[in-house]
C-alpha cells in the first residue's frame, strides 16, 4: 500500500471520529443520520464511563450532569488513559467553572497525586483545607479550617493557582 | 484447514461485579478478561482461582486499533501478550476496527472502510501484532455498527475472509453483532454467518443490547435478545464453534438472571447441535 493511500485513508479516519465527536459534519457520502445516532450513542457511552469512575462528582452534579458532561464533551476529546482519565479532565473543567463539589475535590486531589509527595486542595463548602501526602502505605490526608474569611475571595483565588501549578506538574 | 481450535464450550466476560456468580458457576470452560483492565498483568487472585479450576482465560484488547491507518502501538501488543503469558492463554484477541485517528481517541469501535486501502492497511497491521504475539494465535472479531463507509468494495464477509486468510488468524465470531447489523443495515443474518470463514472459529460472543427510536444499540447492558439466541442455534446447526459466552459490561442484574442467560445459550448450542446432527444421519 503506497504512501499516499495510507495518507488518504488516515483523513478519512480522522474526519470521521471528529464527526462522531461532535466537530464537523460527517464526511460525503455518510448517512448523517445514522452517524448521528452513532455520535449520540457515544457521547452516553462516555458519559457512562465517567459516571462509573468518578462517581462522586456525577453525583453532586444531580440533574445538570447530562449537560455539564455535554458542553465538556465538545470542548475536549477523549484524552488516552480511557474513562478515569477524561473523568479527571471533566472534574478539572468543574473546578475552572466553581461547580465541583468538595467530594469532587478530594478525588481529583488523590488522583493527582502521581505528581509529587504532597499536594493541597481547598474545600470551599466545608471551608476548609486539605492536604494529601504519600507514606509507605499510601497516601493520607487530613482537612484543617480556613480561617481567612476577611480575605476570602483573594485566598480562594491564590489556592485555585497553585491547583492549576498542580495540574501543571 | 490444519489449525486445531481449543475447546472451551460455555464461557463468560469476566467482570469484577459478576466474580461470584462465575465462582460458583460449574460448567463454565473459560473466561475472557478485558486486556485494558490489567496494566501490567495485575490479575487479581480470583482469576487465577478459575485457572487452578481449570477454566482457560482469554485476554481480549479493545485498544490497538487494527483497522486503523496510522501503524500500531508495538507496547500496547507486547503488553497483550504478556498478560496472555501471564494467565496461560491459548490465545488472545482483538477487533477488525479503528479506535483511533488524526490524534484523537475514539471512544470506540469503529468499522474499516471496506476498500482495497482500508484491506490493505488492516493486513499489515495485524502482520506486525500477529508477528509480536507468536506462537501465540491472534483472533479477529467482527464488529456492530451504525452507519456504514460509502464506496464499500467488497462483502463484509470478504473483508474478514481476506484479512484472517492472509494473516492466518482465527475468527472471534461476534453473533450478536451479525444480528445487529442486520437488524440496523439490513441483510439476512444466516446468510452472514454463512458466508464467513466459520472453520476458523477459536469462539463467539453473544450479548446483549437495546432498542432507542428503532435503532439496535448493542450495549452489553441488557438481556441478551431471543433472536440472537435462535441465531446461535443456526450456527451451531451448521458448525460446531469451541467455545461460546456471554458479555455484559454495564447494569448488571442479580446472579439468577446471568445464570438464567448461560442457560439459556447452552440450551441454544444443544439445539443446533442437535439439527446438525440430525442432518448428518439423514
Amino acid at each position: 500500500m503506497s504512501v499516499e493511500q495510507r495518507q488518504q485513508l488516515a483523513e478519512q479516519q480522522a474526519a470521521l471520529v471528529r464527526a462522531l465527536a461532535g466537530e464537523a459534519n460527517p464526511p460525503d457520502g455518510f448517512d448523517a443520520g445514522n452517524v448521528g445516532t452513532a455520535a449520540a450513542a457515544l457521547l452516553v457511552k462516555r458519559r457512562r464511563g465517567v459516571e462509573k469512575t468518578w462517581p462522586g462528582v456525577a453525583e453532586s452534579l444531580g440533574d445538570r450532569f447530562p449537560k455539564l458532561f455535554a458542553d465538556y464533551a465538545r470542548s475536549r476529546s477523549i484524552p488516552p488513559g480511557g474513562h478515569g482519565a477524561d473523568g479527571r479532565h471533566f472534574a478539572q473543567y468543574l473546578r475552572r467553572l466553581g461547580l465541583l463539589s468538595d467530594a469532587g475535590r478530594i478525588q481529583l486531589l488523590l488522583a493527582q497525586m502521581g505528581g509529587g509527595p504532597i499536594g493541597v486542595a481547598y474545600l470551599p463548602e466545608a471551608r476548609r483545607i486539605v492536604i494529601a501526602y504519600k507514606c509507605f502505605d499510601g497516601v493520607r490526608r487530613f482537612t484543617l479550617p480556613w480561617i481567612f474569611r476577611s480575605r476570602f475571595a483573594r485566598r480562594q483565588r491564590r489556592i485555585a493557582g497553585a491547583e492549576e501549578a498542580i495540574d501543571g506538574a | 484447514m490444519s489449525m486445531m481450535q481449543t475447546q472451551l464450550s460455555l464461557g463468560i466476560g469476566w467482570r469484577p461485579e459478576l466474580a461470584l456468580t462465575i465462582d460458583r458457576r460449574k460448567d463454565l470452560g473459560f473466561v475472557e478478561i478485558t486486556a485494558e483492565n490489567f496494566p501490567r498483568g495485575a490479575v487479581p487472585p480470583a482469576i487465577d482461582r478459575l485457572r487452578e479450576r481449570g477454566l482457560a482465560v482469554i485476554p481480549h484488547g479493545n485498544s490497538l486499533s487494527l483497522g486503523g491507518a496510522e501503524p500500531i502501538d508495538r507496547d500496547r501488543v507486547r503488553a497483550l501478550a504478556d498478560l496472555a503469558r501471564r494467565v496461560n492463554a491459548p490465545f488472545v484477541s482483538e477487533h477488525i476496527a479503528f479506535v483511533r485517528a488524526g490524534g484523537m481517541e475514539a471512544g470506540h469501535l469503529l468499522p474499516v472502510p471496506r476498500t482495497r486501502a482500508g484491506l490493505e492497511a488492516t493486513i499489515e497491521n495485524v502482520k506486525i501484532a500477529r508477528d509480536l504475539l507468536a506462537p501465540l494465535p491472534l483472533a479477529l472479531e467482527n464488529i456492530s455498527t451504525l452507519f456504514d463507509w460509502p464506496n464499500a468494495e467488497m462483502s463484509e464477509a470478504d473483508f474478514v475472509t481476506e484479512i484472517l486468510d492472509r494473516t492466518d488468524s482465527l475468527l472471534l465470531l461476534d453473533i450478536a453483532n451479525v444480528w445487529a447489523n442486520a437488524k440496523n443495515l439490513g441483510g439476512d443474518p444466516v446468510e452472514l454467518l454463512r458466508q464467513l470463514p466459520l472453520g476458523r472459529i477459536a469462539y463467539c460472543h453473544v450479548g446483549g443490547g437495546e432498542e432507542h427510536n428503532g435503532v439496535y444499540h448493542d450495549s452489553h447492558a441488557a438481556a441478551v435478545p431471543e433472536g440472537v439466541f435462535e441465531l446461535v442455534t443456526e450456527l451451531c446447526a451448521i458448525t460446531d464453534p469451541p467455545g461460546v459466552m456471554i458479555e455484559r459490561d454495564d447494569d448488571f442484574p442479580p446472579a439468577a438472571v446471568i445464570e438464567a442467560e448461560l442457560d439459556r445459550l447452552a440450551q441454544a448450542v444443544a439445539e443446533g447441535a442437535r439439527r446438525r446432527e440430525g442432518a448428518h444421519v439423514g
